[in-house]
């Protein structure tokens, strides 16, 4: 059997994709909510940082750099291709299976809220409250002022915020 | 945490879970890294005869912009600006990230819309896409905007002149040691500037206010303020130089030659840009963006990509 020999990769990269590319899809995911376009744009991040490995892995943080490439492209791409699409839901939601599962309800209803928002204030919102990120970090992971990011994520959150009471009392009514 | 940061939280947690990652191959990527590279410099090869080349020499400082002909440029097309770094590279501070993120707040200052922009490596380039309409302002992304105050004397009337214009005058945003003769983009406002004292780049804000009255139309002028540092440099430099003439100098060139005991206070200071406000606007928004300065002296090449 012929066995052609693996391109000689970086192992150091290799353990980075195995290790962290999961995380980078997830955080993908939630940002532009559709998994094709989460998995291109991640694939796309981890070859602009293979084609400058040497210098990230020589960096004190290689994911937070491969991170900043992301969570910029994902908070470009709807830019490019106007709105974003919904994601699909897991589920229909009749009223019964609201009841049972009033949790899976919500989770899903703040998702769907969080895909009305603009791009870049998703990505701000994905970026503190799921990757735990500082305001600081996020500012300069998007390139945009501290200001920028604080007035983002309260504008983001009084938005959440207005839909959750909005949907309540329609539910309630 | 409030209640909906809480909420937020554990729908993104919720979320997430949802989504089995895929497995992402390294050697896969590390291959599809290696072919884009390769593959790149192959496609692009028809692209660079449609490319309306504009080599220019960098003069002193300036940055050279040369198309074929702009005017060809259907205003429905996209267009790529691509900037070249003088030196084929840059400071290790001047990532790509850094770059790209600079170029969008560039963009968004000047009201630009579907501005995309990539830096590429192997030479340094930024190349910025946008729509052909906005080529100009494209272009001048390759203008960092180096604002700089500088000590200045008149110019000897013994020195040769042409018209009332001075000869020979540099632009340059290049510290030298010594004096040159500097003057505006047109010929006019000659001082020797005296380097190397001086304030340099400090801009924290602008706002655009009408400067003079015209008699057809009013000329625009920029108020520029310090950051707390470059305030504190100016109060210095107009404590030193107070019975001196001193020199505004934007991108090399003289903008301004301000009495010292008049404009230069108050942590900024103020310039005409131009008749008209959407100059003054324009200025404003180059200074308070200002970009790397590696893409000082940049060259810069335009290309047309057809949208239909």
């Amino acid at each position: 059997m012929k066995h052609r020999p693996p391109p000689a990769v970086d192992p150091g990269f290799v353990e980075f994709v195995a290790a962290r590319s999961a995380a980078l899809f997830r955080t993908a995911v939630l940002i532009v909510g559709d998994r094709h376009v989460a998995e291109d744009l991640v694939q796309g991040a981890l070859e602009r940082a293979y084609r400058h490995w040497d210098r990230v892995a020589s960096m004190d943080a290689p994911e937070a750099y491969v991170r900043r490439i992301l969570a910029n492209l994902a908070a470009d791409h709807h830019r490019r291709r106007g709105r974003a699409p919904l994601p699909l839901p897991l589920m229909d939601h009749d009223g019964p299976a609201r009841d049972a599962y009033p949790d899976v309800d919500e989770h899903d209803a703040v998702i769907r809220m969080l895909n009305d928002l603009p791009p870049r204030m998703r990505a701000v919102l994905v970026l503190r409250y799921y990757d735990d990120m500082t305001e600081a970090q996020i500012a300069e992971a998007l390139g945009v002022s501290l200001g920028t990011v604080k007035s983002q994520a309260a504008r983001g959150l009084a938005k959440l915020r207005e839909a959750m009471v909005a949907q309540k009392e329609e539910r309630t009514a | 945490m409030t209640e909906i940061e809480d909420i937020l939280s554990r729908a993104l947690a919720a979320e997430a879970d949802r989504h089995a990652p895929p497995v992402f191959n390294a050697y896969r990527v590390a291959a599809a890294a290696t072919a884009a590279t390769a593959k790149r410099r192959f496609w692009r090869r028809p692209l660079f005869s449609l490319v309306a080349v504009a080599i220019g020499a960098a003069g002193a400082g300036g940055a050279a912009v040369l198309a074929a002909s702009d005017g060809q440029h259907r205003l429905a097309d996209a267009v790529t600006v691509t900037i070249r770094s003088r030196t084929g590279s840059v400071s290790p501070e001047t990532t790509d990230v850094s770059v790209t993120a600079w170029a969008h707040n560039r963009a968004v200052a000047e009201g630009l819309k579907d501005v995309s922009a990539t830096v590429r490596h192997d030479p340094w380039r930024l190349q910025v896409t946008g729509h052909a309409a906005d080529l100009e302002a494209l272009k001048t992304f390759a203008e960092p905007g180096v604002l700089q105050i500088r000590p200045a004397v008149p110019v000897p009337t013994s020195a040769p002149t042409q018209g009332g214009v001075t000869q020979a005058c540099q632009t340059s945003t290049v510290k030298t040691g010594t004096q040159w003769p500097a003057c505006g983009r047109a010929g006019d406002m000659p001082v020797w500037v005296t380097d190397p004292v001086g304030i340099d780049y400090h801009v924290a804000a602008s706002r655009s206010l009408v400067f003079s009255q015209g008699t057809d139309r009013d000329i625009w002028g920029v108020a520029v303020t310090f950051d707390d540092a470059g305030a504190r440099a100016l109060a210095d430099f107009s404590s030193r130089y107070a019975d001196q003439e001193s020199a505004i100098l934007l991108d090399g060139a003289v903008v301004a030659t301000p009495d010292p005991s008049g404009a230069l206070h108050g942590g900024g200071v103020e310039f005409a840009a131009g008749p008209g406000q959407r100059a003054a606007d324009l200025l404003g928004a180059i200074l308070t963006t200002q970009g790397p300065a590696d893409l000082e002296g940049a060259t810069v090449t335009v290309s047309t990509v057809s949208t239909r």
